[in-house]
């Protein structure tokens, strides 16, 4: 190894590598909080693309003889693009969960006239179950809101379980899927809202087409939610890299002022390299080199405990509570590069200029 | 080889307090030899040195090495005459403290890595240091090991000048006669530029040149055959 290489000074000189690399293995925590934030997004993903696949029509309770109301049902069934269920007007709350933050949401819900509905609406969305016990005034929900919920098939559930049931319900299917929607069986002979999807269209292509369809009659379209939970939720995003910044800053500055010791103590040295013409570019590389050498090394550290702790936590506790905590984001990534890039580059740029013009006659 | 032209320097220069360190000085140096150039502290004797090695750029005036004028070269040629051309010897030894003894000799040698360990490794040893000691930290080796490591390090590019700066100033008399012979040794082929305020040391140099408040005061060339002045001015 070259005496000049950045690997040999780091090398011969653990333990001040060792404190260095800790100031920048902490960094490493941003990608846990960003997963974090990712999770209990991401938890709400399933419902955003059941509602994506589906548009809800519902009746304005000021359309007194659903008059516009049973128009539109009209023209739906009469359109070979489209297919439908109808159900009851009465709407239905989803169950309240508690996310990985410990925040308590609420999703959606859909109600069906009948288990046939419902399974018609399920094969399209993908969504496999056995229906078979499923009756009126059945709910049906998913494995993982079924162990958050501490509930299994056949329990009968009502508002001491949730504040947001009104009224007794059979839990008489789970179905595996990581969605938290509720799936409720409710006929009471009443039609006021039709469940609209297609093979053809998805997403806003089928919503607009059915707002197309529906012209200016006056009835309500239920758009995606997928919109709602972002505004929802980028308030999540806000405080989140409002967070990043807030640790970069002072660990940029913890982590300077420990570099700052070490290369102060170093200034000899670098005055001897000037004077013996190494170079400003081949010294600012040397510098450049140790830190990132640094930075690589707690960032594979990081990754690897990283990867740990997310493992341990899925299997001994989030998973037993139907929660699951992602083990790479885009959002962990994203922060972690803001923070590290916050953390290392100025203290590259600052130190190796600083390195780069020690003057050895001043000594 | 080198050609000093009215070269001034003044310290802090837009300030007042400013301090004039060489005033107008003018010298001619041989291509090869033992020039010591000696005077009182503060008279100017490092200043010269460092304008000499392209460490300092003068306030004014010309240096002239090789007939090239190395005052006005950019940065980088800078590095680059010191690296290839200069060998360097200070008054405290600067080894780099995690290096081991030839990782310092090393540290700025151009080309193979391995053949500088060999070239490096046969200085060492002409300079009384063995193989064992190789492998040791500058703070397993006394002062006197250490400057001479340090003048090893100098020479691994095989440089046209060397400039030492008061380089027995902390060595014992002994460790101080090995050193001045190492580079004296050195002056038979090359130039070996010697500052200091020790006359002692400079008993066989080829020339004297005597600094006084920043000016020439005196310059003597030896015979190196009788050791008569030759010459003074």
């Amino acid at each position: 190894m070259k005496p000049f290489s950045a690997l040999n000074y780091l090398k011969k000189n653990k333990n001040r590598t060792i404190i260095a690399t800790l100031m920048i293995f902490i960094s490493m925590s941003i990608i846990v909080i960003g997963n974090y934030v990712a999770s209990v997004v991401g938890t709400f993903e399933k419902d955003a693309t059941y509602s994506d696949n589906l548009v809800v029509i519902n009746m304005q309770t000021t359309d007194e003889n659903y008059k516009d109301f049973k128009s539109v049902l009209s023209d739906v069934k009469k359109d070979k693009n489209l297919s439908y269920v109808t159900s009851s007007p009465r709407g239905f709350s989803s169950l309240k969960r508690n996310t990985l933050l410990n925040i308590t949401v609420g999703d959606a819900s859909y109600a069906f006239k009948n288990r046939y509905d419902m399974k018609k609406v399920f094969d399209h969305l993908g969504i496999e179950a056995d229906l078979s016990d499923v009756k009126n005034g059945s709910i049906v929900i998913s494995e993982n809101l079924a162990k958050l919920k501490g509930i299994k098939k056949g329990d009968v559930i009502d508002k001491s379980l949730d504040d947001n049931l009104e009224e007794e319900h059979s839990v008489d299917a789970i179905i595996k899927d990581d969605c938290y929607f509720a799936f409720y069986v409710y006929d009471n002979g009443d039609t006021g809202r039709i469940f609209v999807y297609s093979e053809k269209y998805e997403g806003k292509e089928l919503y607009d087409y059915v707002a197309n369809l529906v012209g200016d009659r006056d009835v309500l379209i239920s758009s995606s939610i997928r919109e709602s939970i972002k505004r929802n939720f980028n308030v999540f995003y806000y405080i989140f890299y409002g967070v990043v910044i807030l640790v970069a800053i002072v660990l940029a500055i913890t982590t300077g002022s420990v570099l700052t010791g070490h290369y102060l103590k170093r200034r000899y040295e670098f005055g001897i390299y000037n004077a013996l013409g190494l170079g400003k570019k081949a010294i600012k590389k040397k510098v450049a080199g140790e830190i990132l050498i640094m930075d690589g090394i707690a960032f594979i550290a990081g990754c690897v405990c990283v990867l740990m702790f997310t493992f341990l936590a899925n299997e001994l506790v989030y998973k037993q509570q139907g929660m699951y905590l992602g083990y790479i984001s885009k959002t962990g990534i994203l922060g972690f590069i803001l923070c590290n890039a916050l953390i290392v580059l100025p203290n590259i740029y600052f130190k190796g200029r600083k390195m780069s013009r020690v003057d050895v006659t001043q000594f | 080889m080198f050609k000093i032209d009215n070269v001034s320097m003044i310290y802090d220069l837009n300030s007042d307090e400013k301090s004039i360190a060489l005033n107008g000085f003018s010298l001619e140096l041989p291509d090869k030899g033992f020039v010591g150039i000696i005077g009182p502290s503060g008279s100017g004797k490092s200043t010269l040195m460092y304008i000499m090695s392209t460490l300092k750029t003068p306030t004014e005036g010309k240096v002239f090495y090789n007939g090239q004028d190395i005052t006005v070269l950019s940065e980088k040629e800078k590095e680059k005459l010191r690296r290839n051309e200069f060998g360097f010897v200070f008054q405290k030894h600067y080894l780099v403290p995690y290096m081991n003894t030839i990782e310092n000799v090393c540290v700025a040698g151009n080309g193979n890595y391995k053949e500088l360990v060999a070239k490096g490794g046969k200085y060492l040893n002409s300079f009384g240091i063995k193989d064992k000691e190789f492998k040791k930290k500058p703070s397993k080796l006394s002062g006197g090991q250490c400057q001479r490591v340090a003048i090893a390090r100098a020479m691994i590019n095989e440089p046209k000048v060397i400039f030492a700066d008061e380089p027995t100033a902390s060595l014992d008399h002994e460790n101080a006669f090995k050193v001045m012979n190492i580079l004296k040794e050195y002056a038979n082929e090359k130039l070996i530029v010697v500052v200091t305020h020790d006359r002692t040391i400079l008993e066989d140099a080829d020339m004297i040149v005597k600094i006084w408040d920043g000016k020439l005061s005196e310059v003597r060339k030896m015979d190196k055959e009788s050791r008569v002045e030759d010459e003074a001015i």
